[in-house]
């Protein structure tokens, strides 16, 4: 089963029982991302702007957190709603398919982070559950990126690669 | 979040720096894939494949890399899109 597939009206998501199981927690596990001082999965997504003027960067932080908050209450509820019924089969238009992608990359970047994953090499450190789990977003991120830009990609799957 | 190298901040006089477009620096990191990077790139900048992909590499092999400058309230925007899907962007003189 393709899990992603382009359609004229955007993509047709089309998921097993085993992947609703996985991804239906992905909301959940981003609801218990706490505070960036304390939590190194929402530090990841809380990440300096000005390097060398941490005031500055507190400070468009502060007043961008409430376009944050929209925008990803506003992409885990389109990912539940299209999970809703995946299972069937649905159609998301390409906004929706977008913030299914971002939901997916949020929810990996805040597992590595919380794993311990920091630097280079550090994926292939942890144990075979926690990658496996890396793994198989990355796999489900790539599909979807192939299905939203309707091409091969230039560097074909491999759940390790990174930018 | 991988940051290799510092900083480098040029030694210039008030009114060149003023003068001078804010950049906006994207970082290497373990995590992102190097496909997913390509994808924000084009989607947000409308760079083409080959440019993207230029950019995705330079942030991979060189730790950063400017993928786009203007004014600081563009700049700040361009961070925003940039953090809103996960990447980690940076804005500097």
């Amino acid at each position: 089963m393709i899990p992603f597939l382009p359609v004229p009206d955007g993509i047709l998501v089309t998921l097993t029982p085993d992947d609703l199981d996985l991804l239906n927690q992905l909301p959940e596990f981003l609801a218990t991302l706490g505070s960036p001082a304390e939590d190194p999965g929402a530090a990841r997504l809380h990440s300096p702007v000005y390097l060398d003027d941490i005031q500055a960067s507190d400070e468009w932080w502060r007043l961008m957190s409430e376009e944050f908050f929209q925008s990803r209450t506003a992409d885990r509820s389109a990912f539940a709603m299209i999970l809703e019924s995946a299972g069937a089969g649905t159609v998301a238009s390409l906004a929706e398919a977008e913030a299914l992608l971002r939901v997916l990359n949020e929810a990996r970047l805040a597992l590595a982070a919380r794993l311990g994953v920091r630097e280079e090499g550090d994926m292939e450190l942890l144990d075979s559950d926690d990658q496996a789990a890396l793994d198989y977003l990355a796999g489900m991120q790539q599909l979807l990126v192939v299905a939203l830009i309707g091409e091969e990609l230039e560097f074909p799957i491999d759940p390790t690669s990174d930018n | 979040m991988v940051t290799t190298r510092p900083i480098e901040r040029p030694v210039t006089d008030t009114r060149v720096e003023e003068d001078l477009p804010w950049q906006v620096v994207v970082w290497n990191d373990p995590v992102n894939l190097m496909d997913y990077v390509v994808w924000v790139l084009r989607r947000l900048f409308g760079h083409s494949l080959a440019e993207a992909t230029r950019l995705m590499l330079a942030v991979h092999n060189e730790g950063r890399a400017t993928v786009n400058q203007g004014p600081r309230e563009q700049a700040e925007m361009d961070a925003y899109r940039l953090h809103q899907h996960g990447l980690w962007a940076t804005i500097e003189k």
